[in-house]
């Protein structure tokens, strides 16, 4: 897992937003993606595309339901769980450490 | 051109002119009254014996190599039209005509391109053939008797597959001409009266296509050590041709009216001869064929064509005559099919040839240089990590590397080498070297000259970027500052650790900030892949001859280099530091605190040498209650049986198989007065009663204790150790008895709580259970304490435990738990008591 670092030049500050997610390797982490979806996994590997390879991964989708009769507007959550994921970068909003509620 | 061809066809009225039978006799069974004649004539003028153009004799000296061919054909190539004729004639199957036609096959032009680049030729070629059927070619064929047959039979099966082949030839006329002429030699009464001609002809007929299917395959001509070219050939029957001139032409109707056969092959021959006028061989001698032929007058053409009964079976029995006719027409149908699918291969071999040799070597290496551009790296490790460090696993595993041979290197030198297959393993090899010192150059020059990403032309406003696989189109823009600060950071830090002064600034901030131990982390990860790195890199242990300096060098500077990363990565590790408590954990401690800081510790300590072990568990023994592992251990009750705590198992889980392996193996070496030294330092730093609740503390003192035992009772020694010196023993014994003191009266409490989960889920009471076994660790301290203590401590200490012994043995014994459970409690049970000397089974059970 930590082998990622080989690809990421050798620096321990924190200089760059990148460097954050650096941290959270190996570590449980938050990412909201395009499309109403949320990950919450293990961030396994990441590049400067922010392509994520995420372990044990909670796949939270938001859907909107509109009733046509009424207009109404049912929201739904499906849940999904992933051994590992893939993320491609392009659909990524954000990461961040797992809120600690 | 054409010309010559007319001079082919036109023999043919001079065959059918002649009378029936006479003709036939004539040329057939008075031919070798000639050649007899003819033979003592070349004799005498040669002055040699005639066994030597014994042509069946010269095939097997031949075969023996005995030179007498060259002789032959060196000597008197001159005469060689009286050779034919003579000698052929009598000794029979010898002249060989595919020797030739071989000539014309292996011109590089093949027959498709002959045909198709220059089609129209065929055509008037036919007409002529209808038309002029007169020639003195025909008496080549008439007179030799029964070298008739092979002469024919090669000559027309090598030269028929032109036409045929060609394609126009046959589609074209195939209606008229070719049943025509082919019906003319089975249906000739003449032919079927006379087994032999009817031999001859029908033989004349299959073996054409026949040999097709092998006309390569004929033996070259025996007489011929030099395959005779085109002209040659030409030129000999156009002399044949004279030399028979006058004596045929008189009967020349005769002969055709009897010779249906030979009309048909000399309608063969035309076709043939169409075909290689196709081919572009020069006329040479053809002009006067051509000459002759046209000068043939025209009304005998038309004579000839009126006498000509249609398909030439005036008087043939019709029966045998449809009969012949079926046969016929099957067998051309077979042969038809056979041809079509041959031509089809041909052209499908012409067209994938077509563009052959367009590439040079040249142009073929720069196109693979291109593409191995792509491929090649001066470092794999940083280009193809994954794949480097996976074939490695594999090949340690004894399997072989993956994908070998989809390796697009390796297939491309497969792919060259399998050229050069035939040629023998050296020269593979070779094809293989060159391979990879071209490999070798393109990854020096692409090192040399680095990629340039961007190009500015003449003329062209700004700049345009170049995307390779190495350069792709840039997303995000990252600033470069990072380069120029980081030599900037490092030093402070580099310098920290050689001076004492400023140790004690920097980790302040770094405690209890989660952020800052992560970061510390990844710096550890950044030292420890750069020592893995480096390690990778090592200079081979074994000098290549003739660079021992060099070699020497390079291991020194790698020696260098290798100890400076060392330090580093320990610098990084604070191991050093002196814990400050008022400021809560060690920075060490804190890297424990995170799984991926306790995966570190076995990548690390790979690097650390004995005593840097022995300074890392120094530090974690000393400051064993604030680790998180006892922490979260200690806490673990039972009424908020929660996410963390579930987590914390995990955490102790990864604890004992990350972190513990180095230290147990160190352990395992150490010497009695550093065991004690650790006893000491445990109890001293921690709260002895606190801590042994912990899995990991217990386990750490069980490899104390019990290391301890193994080194009192001399198996020190083993490991060359020296014995353990009284004073060493009583340190120990001191320690020891610290140990137990404390522990005393509270041996019970070293079992984990037991977890008691809400409700009666039987998944949950499984894994309630499974917790609930899982106490081995304390079974096996206590024998460890044990096998150590005087008689009146294992007294008390049996006293103290025997409830919880019992309680597993009438549990186990019990039916209430599973087999297997049982067998384990059992087995707990029996680790204990046989340090005492005592077994499970011993214990009475009351029922």
């Amino acid at each position: 897992m930590a082998d990622i670092n080989a690809t990421i030049p050798d620096s321990g500050a924190v200089e760059e937003p990148i460097d954050l997610v650096r941290l959270s390797l190996d570590e449980r982490i938050y990412v909201k993606l395009r499309g109403d979806r949320e990950l919450r996994g293990v961030l396994h590997a990441f590049d400067g595309h922010m392509n994520l390879v995420l372990g044990e991964v909670e796949e939270t989708i938001t859907l909107v339901d509109v009733n046509e009769d009424t207009n109404e507007e049912v929201i739904r959550i499906v849940k999904r769980n992933s051994d590992m994921l893939f993320v491609r970068g392009d659909g990524v909003i954000l990461v961040s450490p797992p809120s600690r509620a | 051109m054409g010309d010559s061809f007319f001079g082919f066809n036109t023999t043919l009225p001079r065959d059918r002119e002649r009378g029936h039978g006479e003709g036939f006799d004539d040329n057939f069974f008075s031919g070798p009254g000639d050649v007899n004649s003819k033979i003592s004539d070349y004799a005498a003028r040669a002055g040699e014996d005639l066994e030597i153009y014994d042509f069946n004799g010269l095939r097997q000296d031949l075969e023996e190599d005995d030179g007498l061919g060259d002789q032959l054909v060196e000597a008197n190539d001159d005469l060689n039209d009286i050779t034919f004729d003579v000698e052929v004639s009598k000794d029979g199957p010898d002249f060989d005509f595919v020797s030739n036609t071989e000539d014309f096959n292996n011109s590089r032009i093949s027959e498709n391109e002959a045909f198709f680049v220059k089609p129209k030729r065929t055509e008037p070629q036919q007409q002529f053939r209808q038309a002029q059927p007169q020639s003195g070619f025909g008496n080549y064929w008439a007179p030799p008797g029964n070298n008739y047959e092979d002469n024919s039979m090669n000559f027309q099966s090598s030269l028929h597959r032109a036409p045929a082949a060609g394609g126009r030839g046959m589609d074209d006329n195939s209606p008229s001409m070719v049943p025509g002429s082919i019906w003319g030699d089975f249906s000739s009464p003449r032919v079927q009266d006379q087994s032999y001609a009817a031999a001859i002809h029908s033989q004349g007929n299959k073996q054409p296509y026949l040999n097709q299917q092998q006309p390569y395959g004929q033996p070259t001509g025996a007489g011929h050590q030099r395959p005779k070219t085109f002209e040659e050939i030409e030129a000999e029957l156009h002399r044949t041709a004279g030399y028979h001139g006058q004596m045929p032409m008189g009967d020349a109707q005769a002969a055709m009216m009897a010779n249906q056969g030979p009309g048909k092959k000399m309608l063969t021959m035309a076709e043939v001869e169409a075909a290689l006028l196709a081919q572009g061989v020069p006329p040479g001698a053809n002009g006067q064929f051509q000459q002759q032929s046209m000068q043939q007058p025209p009304q005998q053409q038309q004579q000839q064509q009126q006498q000509q009964p249609p398909y030439g079976y005036g008087n043939v029995d019709p029966a045998q005559m449809m009969a012949l006719r079926q046969q016929q027409e099957l067998m051309e149908q077979m042969s038809v099919e056979k041809e079509l699918k041959r031509r089809e291969q041909l052209r499908q071999m012409a067209e994938k040839s077509r563009y052959d040799k367009l590439m040079t070597t040249r142009d073929k290496d720069f196109i693979n240089r291109i593409q191995l551009q792509q491929l090649a790296s001066g470092d794999p490790f940083a280009d193809d990590f994954y794949y480097q460090v996976f074939s490695a696993i594999r090949q340690r595993a004894g399997l072989p590397p993956p994908g070998a041979n989809k390796d697009p290197m390796m297939e491309v030198k497969n792919k060259d080498a399998g050229d050069r297959n035939k040629r023998g393993n050296r020269r593979e090899e070779n094809a293989v070297h060159k391979m990879q010192q071209q490999l070798q150059r393109i990854v020096n020059d692409a090192k040399r000259r680095p990629k340039q990403s961007q190009l500015s032309l003449e003329g062209a406003l700004g700049k345009i970027t170049s995307h390779t696989v190495r350069n792709p189109r840039q997303l995000l823009q990252v600033s470069d500052r990072k380069a120029s600060t980081q030599s900037a950071q490092d030093s402070p830090e580099l310098s920290s650790g050689d001076n004492a002064p400023k140790v004690s600034t920097p980790p302040r901030k770094i405690v209890n900030d989660r952020k800052k131990v992560l970061r510390l982390v990844e710096d550890l990860y950044m030292s420890v892949l750069n020592l893995e790195q480096l390690r990778r890199d090592a200079p081979s242990p074994v000098a290549r001859a003739g660079f021992e300096k060099e070699h020497q060098e390079s291991i020194d500077r790698w020696n260098e280099d290798y100890a400076e990363a060392i330090n580093k990565m320990w610098t990084e590790l604070r191991i050093d530091q002196a814990t400050d408590y008022t400021q809560g954990h060690h920075p060490f401690l804190s890297i424990l605190s995170v799984p991926k800081g306790k995966k570190l510790i076995p990548r690390i300590a790979r690097h650390c040498s004995p005593e840097k072990i022995y300074a890392i568990l120094k530090l974690i023994v000393t400051n064993f209650d604030t680790l998180k592992v006892c922490q979260m251990a200690t806490t673990n009750s039972p009424t908020h049986k929660d996410q963390p705590d579930f987590i914390s198992l995990e955490d102790v889980e990864l604890f004992m198989n990350t972190v513990v392996p180095p230290l147990l193996a160190y352990v395992a070496e150490a010497p009695l007065s550093t065991l004690s030294e650790l006893l000491r330092l445990m109890m001293l730093r921690n709260d002895v009663l606190y801590v042994v609740k912990s899995k990991v503390a217990l386990s750490l003192l069980t490899m104390f204790l019990s290391r301890a035992e193994i080194l009192k009772q001399g198996g020190g020694t083993l490991q060359g150790l020296p014995p353990c010196s009284p004073e060493e023993i009583a340190e120990w014994e001191t320690a020891y008895q610290q140990l137990y003191e404390r522990l005393n009266e509270h041996f019970l409490s070293l079992f984990p709580p037991p977890v008691i989960l809400p409700g009666d889920n039987q998944a949950i009471n499984a894994v309630h259970l499974a917790n609930n076994a899982d106490d081995t660790y304390v079974w096996q301290f206590l024998a460890a304490i044990a096998v150590g203590a005087s008689m009146e401590q294992q007294h008390s200490l049996v006293t103290e435990v025997r409830d919880r012994v019992m309680e597993d043995i009438v549990m186990a014994s019990s039916n209430r738990l599973p087999e297997e459970q049982a067998a384990h409690k059992i087995a707990n049970v029996n680790l204990f008591l046989h340090a005492l000397g005592l077994d499970a089974s011993q214990v009475t059970v009351p029922v």
